[in-house]
């Protein structure tokens, strides 16, 4: 955990680009928001083994919405119990309930339905908020973190000598 | 973009999903055969083997090969077992824990064969509920020790009984009343003998006659005379007047006795009539007995086709349909993990759903292999509502050896409850060869048969019925006998025949009936025969039931004839008696009296002598004067 967390400092603080941090983050929320053991996590597993994004931050950060989506589960319930059973969206469901892939990927099931369509709604803005916060984090909070007395602090710690033989 | 790729992501990616299958595929034999083995054995009460489980993957299924299904009830014999099963499934179902199973091809299936090894489970596999159906085990062994006794006894009686054998096993009235009867005899016989032995014999009576005569007749010749006559007299009448009440108890002896006994034979006479008459009617040999011929030749045939499709019905029921009922939906509690809403589809997925079962099933005689019925059982699963389809099952036999063609078609529709499971049976131009009648020596030479069925199960009622129409039957007999000659004969006029079989009431102990116009048509031409054996078996059963009659009846009517002469000498007896004891003692005054009266009777007797002899001398003399006077006139 320590080691994880030290992996997510050093992204933040090394040269990775803030669009990967922000791109696991985003992936995260997906992996997180909805039921674990769904077939369209393995394409996010998928994604972010092959895309050059911080495995670390995708770790830390599925951990993060998989306590959120406790919070967010009854609301999502209740969204994919309103979708699925809306007359408008009818016959999209019977289409898609005649394949095989599609029942698959457990699309009728009201917290699938409901924390999926949570998790790409947010998908952008968390994107777009965690690339701007990595950037703000880099370009002020950064330096004015070295400066503290607690930095200072800290960088004497076991955990900053962890996170320096990591960053080497 | 290169900067975006991460090349190690993908082969780590490819490397642990690579990991994972092979893990499943090298794992999921071994699990699935130790699944198969476990469960089945549980379920079947008996070892379940499996030689070998692989995975396929064009198209994905599982291979089972050499699965053997012991017969819990006998150990040494598989119930059933097949070389090759390939079961086609569906794998994005799967994902959704549902196993869809488009088809499994089963090859090489076989029922009933041999065991190398007990497929009896080890004890320490048996739970106390295994052995509690062990014992049922044993107890349907001796069931089936039964049955077969019952079908040996069945076999026995398809014989026709000789009189002995009939006299033999049926409680005779001849019997019951002629001990009876041999009972009385013996105790009235015995107390008549000791009555009679009590009576006074001829020597006795004579002796009585003598004392009689020599106390009556001579003179008196003293009072002291008179009174030891006198004693000796009323010495002798008192013997007498014993001897009379005697004779008197043994004729009451004699006649109670003859009045039972006549009773008693009169019953035991008419008992070999009755028994007679219970027997004819019991084993009657008219058009009735007939009637019942079709069911005593192919009764037990029919009833044996009966069990055994029964038998496999109940083993193979279970697994292709479930009667536990859906447990209701909870709509207003919302799991955590959400709901599933299911729309309208063609494709429904219950959670086991084998879509197409095609095996092969060997036909097969004691004698011959008949070939093979192609077997297709369609939606198999139990959960026939999800789907809308009930299990179907289609077998169909073409070009079989001796069989124009077969079909069997069953719907298991348990889609609603109670669950009706319906089948249609219909057999084209059979040929039946040289099947054993098994009575008279008779022998079906050949026919063709036809054979419809329908059957429906409901709620563990079953109705069912089943017309077989003979055709172009040709009987023969080996036996000599006359009956079987005429029998013979008579089935030779037969070219077509039905049996029509029903069975109704609970699956289990069905009421079944067959019937046939095979006898209305035997009626007629063995009408005749039949009163001819019946007169000849009339005659013997008479005959034997009069042998048994005499057998009890005994010296009867040698006693009663010793009875009644006994009764006749008893009589004249009595008469003697009875005149004897009438006679008394005169007194001496009496001897005085007659004195007199005997000397006045005797001096009458002699005047009237006189008084004739004057008379005729007078008379002669007139006739002389007469005679003279009619000279003179001439």
């Amino acid at each position: 955990m320590i080691a994880m967390l030290a992996k997510l400092l050093k992204a933040l603080n090394s040269d990775s680009a803030p669009s990967q941090i922000a791109l696991a983050f985003a992936l995260a929320l997906i992996v997180g928001l909805t039921p674990l053991f769904s077939l369209h996590n393995i394409l996010i597993l998928f994604i972010a083994c092959i895309v050059r994004i911080n495995f670390g931050a995708f770790l830390l950060g599925t951990l993060f919405f998989s306590g959120l989506a406790y919070l967010i589960d009854p609301a999502a319930i209740s969204l994919g119990e309103s979708l699925l059973n809306n007359v408008s969206y009818q016959t999209l469901w019977t289409d898609l309930y005649q394949s095989d892939f599609w029942r698959a990927t457990r699309f009728n099931n009201t917290l699938v339905m409901g924390s999926l369509i949570i998790a790409l709604i947010a998908f952008i803005p968390v994107l777009l908020v965690s690339l701007w916060l990595i950037s703000a984090y880099r370009k002020k909070l950064m330096v004015w973190v070295d400066k503290l007395k607690i930095t200072k602090v800290l960088k004497a710690s076991k955990f900053y000598k962890v996170y320096q033989a990591l960053a080497e | 973009m290169k900067r975006w790729i991460r090349w190690s992501g993908l082969a780590g990616f490819i490397v642990i999903s690579a990991i994972l299958v092979l893990g499943w595929i090298f794992a999921a034999g071994p699990i699935i055969k130790y699944s198969i083995e476990t469960f089945g054995s549980q379920a079947a009460k008996a070892k379940v083997e499996v030689e070998n489980i692989s995975l396929t993957f064009a198209p994905f299924g599982i291979e089972i090969q050499g699965l053997q299904v012991a017969n819990a009830e006998k150990p040494m014999e598989n119930l059933v077992q097949f070389e090759r099963a390939v079961a086609d499934i569906e794998l994005l179902p799967l994902l959704l824990g549902k196993g869809i199973i488009n088809e499994v091809a089963l090859t090489g299936m076989a029922f009933s064969t041999a065991r190398k090894t007990s497929g009896a489970l080890d004890k320490t596999e048996v739970s106390p509920t295994d052995s509690q159906d062990g014992d049922a085990a044993g107890d349907s062994n001796k069931s089936t020790e039964v049955a077969e006794s019952k079908t040996d006894t069945a076999k026995e009686g398809q014989a026709l009984p000789t009189a002995d054998e009939l006299l033999a096993r049926e409680p005779l009235l001849t019997e019951q009343r002629g001990k009876a009867f041999k009972q009385s005899f013996d105790s009235i016989k015995a107390e008549s003998d000791k009555a009679i032995a009590a009576l006074p014999d001829a020597k006795a009576l004579t002796s009585y006659e003598d004392d009689f005569n020599r106390i009556t007749s001579g003179r008196f010749d003293s009072i002291k005379d008179f009174q030891q006559r006198k004693k000796e007299f009323d010495g002798l009448k008192k013997r007498i007047q014993q001897d009379k009440k005697a004779i008197d108890k043994a004729k009451k002896v004699l006649a109670a006795g003859k009045k039972d006994l006549q009773g008693q034979w009169s019953g035991l006479q008419s008992a070999p009539s009755e028994d007679f008459n219970n027997l004819k009617g019991k084993y009657k040999l008219d058009a009735g007995g007939v009637a019942n011929l079709s069911r005593l030749l192919l009764g037990d045939q029919v009833g044996e086709w009966s069990e055994e499709g029964l038998y496999w019905y109940e083993k193979i029921r279970p697994f292709l349909i479930s009667d536990e009922e859906a447990a209701p939906e909870e709509a207003e509690y919302v799991s955590p993990e959400g709901r599933f809403v299911h729309f309208a589809t063609d494709r429904p997925l219950p959670d086991i759903l084998i879509r197409e079962v095609k095996l092969a099933l060997q036909l097969a005689t004691s004698e011959t292999e008949l070939g093979d019925v192609a077997v297709t059982v369609y939606d198999i699963t139990h959960q026939q509502e999800v789907i809308g389809r009930p299990t179907r099952i289609i077998a169909k036999g073409n070009g079989l050896k001796d069989i124009k063609s077969l079909r069997l078609n069953g719907i298991l529709d348990h889609r609603q409850s109670p669950g009706k499971d319906s089948f249609d049976l219909n057999i084209q131009g059979m040929i039946l060869k040289n099947y054993d009648v098994g009575a008279m020596g008779l022998k079906l030479n050949h026919s063709q048969i036809d054979v419809t069925g329908q059957a429906e199960l409901i709620d563990g009622i079953i109705a069912a019925q089943s017309v077989a129409q003979f055709t172009q039957a040709k009987f023969s007999s080996k036996d000599r006998t006359q009956v079987a000659v005429e029998m013979s004969k008579a089935l030779a006029k037969v070219k077509s025949f039905d049996i029509k079989a029903s069975a109704k009431g609970e699956l289990t102990s069905p009421k079944v009936s067959i019937s046939s116009d095979l006898d209305s048509q035997l009626n007629s031409a063995f009408n005749q025969r039949l009163k001819e054996k019946q007169k000849e078996l009339e005659k013997q059963l008479e005959k034997k039931l009069n042998d048994k009659l005499l057998s009890y009846a005994g010296g009867y009517k040698d006693q009663l004839k010793a009875m009644n002469l006994a009764n006749g000498s008893l009589a004249d007896k009595q008469k003697k008696l009875k005149k004897l004891a009438k006679t008394e003692l005169s007194s001496l005054e009496d001897q005085k009296k007659a004195d007199a009266k005997r000397k006045i009777e005797e001096e009458k007797r002699k005047a009237q002598a006189k008084a004739k002899a004057a008379a005729d001398k007078k008379r002669k003399q007139l006739e002389k004067e007469a005679k003279e006077r009619f000279k003179k006139l001439f």
